[in-house]
């Protein structure tokens, strides 16, 4: 391992810090711009600890259910991590398409291009077609395109990952959002051809227009990414909200639908498996909520569902992504299994002024490692109807 | 959380306790209303927009009735902002830059138009490369094609976010203080401080900065508009008095500690709004109301509405109780 990531081998990898500093953006953006500017880094924060939950923890108020031992955790250590963020400015740096990884000009993977490897399979050649295992590490297999046009600032949407809808919007998206608008307009977005949803979002920021999309491993005469293209899903930091604000507001209000939602996760092969869905979905509907199923959606009507729901209740994963949507103020209960501690939603709706209470379920089955970490829990279903008229109300 | 005699500590910010007066620390969510206006008339300074009738639609009616002049009609849809050195830098970023930065996104053809901008302000407006799309007028000015845009809760809206997110993307924090007071000096505020020297000795003896948001100065030194930003986000205990300003707040990094001295019955909910929108922990201090008619007319000479005293021990307390672990 050469760093708190993913091993690279022999291609090895370097992090932002082992790049000069810019002083200030301004010097960063002139880098950016002059054809001579050397690769630098500009820091945008540091990393910092917070107490996200600072008067939340109060059991029948904000913390229901069934889950002592994830009660004591979460008082133990109330804490996120505002995981540090920095800019890098590469000079003829090679982006592979298919994971989004980074290589610079002395060969050397930017760790946090492929650091998202660990939410897979840690192994690179299995996500991209362009690299193959060598002795001690990995290699490109493919020859290497050069951009035509010199003049573009390549922006990679994203890292390892950035295929899947939480990472593209938390991973992905925020920091090309904001280097485009410092930046200007030879900043172009670039990554594998998108999907369908990956170009509603980029449409519905102005990003799309420009969009260079790559099949094979390209080298762009300058290169910005950042160290948010990893990790950033799950320890989010306060500039995801840019993302996800310019959707809202380039796709309206709220809709005329109802304003309590409750995320429904039923998907096959989820690996986290609610037993008696029904029966909590029955309680649920009765105090106003309604089902939604985000993937089966537009992501114009996803904003909006978002945009107009006041109350939202979802089982702890990605499917909770679309909080960022939903104004401040709004309520959310997560549903979280007691053996499956996840705190990025508590950090987000930290991040995003919403209102987070949580209810602990209980683990019918130890997760499965042989199985990716599969499990069934059971949610109690009286406990659950005190919750709602705790948290929610009538409808 | 407690409070004793004349003064209360009162924390929130989370729904699990409300201060004593009725408003909530939620964001207002109404929507943005926009509104198409031929012949309007736009003042710069106090700022306010007129319709062709010279009817008031926006910002404080003129005092005085001044002929604006005329605008050749070349097509151009114009925005109004209001700017210049009477507009505080935070109603400046909340309110105006935002309106810029949202119709400036949805029209590449759209310019702006108001008062002539201070430093901070071109800054601002060349980060987000709107500078060159901004019309400085100096008297009013009949234009024959408006776009007004109002956001209601006086810029507490989510839709300040994205502009001081991008504005705040591009400054690197650095820490002169990690406790900065950001106080409306005494000849801005509608409120009289009896114990303003008081305040200001037991600021200065628990480390707090203190920030002039107005004159652009953090102690004796002037700063731009990027050392503002650094200086807040680098922050993480605030003290602030002044609604005007809140939006500023925005720069702050996420669970920071804000604490805001208020004035029982006199409370205003933009503060509260913007620490939600930004994962901020907000607390109020509340001054009691004073013993004297309110409703008499002041006297003659009188700077302030009110006279109003910081309870110091409470803030000390809240200090203690939350600022220390930050």
């Amino acid at each position: 391992m050469d760093g708190p990531g993913i091993s690279t081998g022999a291609i090895g990898r370097f992090e932002a810090d082992a790049l000069p500093a810019a002083a200030g953006f301004a010097a960063f953006r002139r880098a950016a711009l002059d054809p001579a500017g050397t690769d630098c880094r500009f820091g945008h924060a540091p990393d910092r600890l917070v107490d996200v939950v600072p008067h939340g923890l109060i059991e029948g108020v904000t913390v229901f259910g069934e889950g002592m031992p994830a009660i004591a955790a979460l008082r133990d250590n109330p804490v996120h991590r505002l995981a540090g963020v920095s800019s890098v400015l590469l000079n003829d740096a090679v982006l592979a398409p298919d994971s989004m990884a980074v290589i610079d000009s002395h060969r050397r993977f930017f760790g946090p291009s492929v650091d998202n490897l660990a939410v897979w399979n840690h192994h690179l050649p299995t996500v991209d077609r362009a690299f193959v295992d060598v002795a001690g590490g990995w290699s490109l297999r493919e020859q290497v395109d050069d951009s035509a046009d010199d003049a573009v600032i390549a922006l990679p949407v994203g890292g390892v990952g950035s295929v899947n809808y939480g990472h593209f919007l938390y991973d992905g998206l925020p920091a090309v959002l904001l280097h485009r608008q410092l930046l200007g307009p030879r900043a172009v977005v670039v990554g594998r051809p998108l999907l369908g949803w990956q170009a509603e979002v980029l449409d519905g920021l102005g990003l799309l227009g420009g969009y260079r999309a790559i099949e094979r491993p390209t080298r762009f005469r300058k290169l910005v990414t950042s160290t948010m293209v990893s990790w950033t899903v799950s320890y989010p930091n306060r500039f995801v909200r840019a993302a996800f604000d310019h959707l809202r507001f380039r796709f309206g209000g709220g809709s005329d639908q109802g304003n309590r939602l409750i995320i429904v996760r039923d998907e096959p092969g989820n690996r986290r498996v609610m037993v008696n869905r029904a029966e909590i979905l029955a309680i649920a509907a009765a105090f106003g909520f309604e089902p939604v199923r985000p993937a089966g959606l537009s992501v114009a009507a996803q904003v909006r569902r978002f945009a107009g729901a006041r109350c939202v209740i979802g089982e702890s994963g990605a499917g909770l992504a679309n909080l960022g949507f939903c104004d401040p103020g709004a309520k959310v209960l997560e549903i979280q299994p007691a053996c499956f501690s996840d705190g990025w939603t508590r950090a987000a709706c930290h991040l995003l002024g919403l209102r987070w209470q949580v209810f602990f379920a209980t683990c019918r089955t130890q997760p499965d490692h042989a199985a990716a970490g599969a499990f069934e829990y059971w949610v109690d279903p009286l406990a659950f109807r005190t919750a709602l008229a705790r948290v929610f109300g009538a409808p | 959380m407690s409070g004793s005699g004349l003064f209360r500590l009162t924390g929130s910010g989370w729904g699990d306790r409300l201060p004593r007066w009725s408003g909530t620390p939620d964001v207002p969510t109404q929507e943005i209303e926009t509104i198409a206006l031929e012949d309007g008339i736009v003042v710069p300074a106090p700022f306010a927009v007129l319709n062709a009738e010279g009817l008031l639609q926006q910002g404080t009616m003129p005092a005085t009735r001044v002929e604006p002049a005329p605008m050749l009609d070349d097509g151009r849809v114009l925005v109004p902002l209001a700017a210049g050195p009477t507009v505080p830098l935070g109603r400046f970023i909340g309110e105006s830059l935002a309106i810029a930065s949202l119709q400036g996104a949805a029209a590449a053809d759209v310019g702006f138009i108001g008062g002539p901008l201070l430093a901070c302000q071109i800054d601002a407006l060349v980060t987000l490369g709107l500078l060159g799309r901004y019309m400085p007028i100096a008297g009013p000015v009949r234009v024959p094609r408006l776009q007004m845009t109002r956001l209601p809760g006086r810029g507490s809206l989510r839709a300040i976010r994205p502009v001081i997110e991008v504005l705040r993307f591009g400054v690197e924090p650095y820490e002169v203080s990690k406790r900065v007071a950001m106080l409306a000096s005494p000849g801005r505020s509608r409120f009289g401080r009896i114990n303003q020297g008081s305040l200001h000795a037991w600021l200065r003896a628990q480390s707090f900065g203190l920030l002039d948001a107005w004159a652009m100065t953090l102690g004796a030194d002037q700063l731009g508009l990027a050392d503002l930003i650094a200086v807040l986000a680098a922050a993480r205990v605030i003290v602030i008095d002044d609604p005007a300003q809140a939006a500023l707040l925005g720069f702050c990094d996420p669970a920071a500690l804000v604490l805001e001295l208020g004035v029982e019955g006199w409370a205003d909910p933009t503060i509260g709004a913007i620490a939600r929108l930004f994962g901020l922990e907000w607390r109020l201090s509340e001054a009691a109301p004073p013993r004297y008619p309110v409703k008499a007319r002041l006297p003659v000479g009188a700077r302030h509405m009110l006279r109003t005293e910081v309870d110091i021990g409470a803030l000390d307390r809240a200090l203690l109780d939350d600022g220390v672990r930050r």
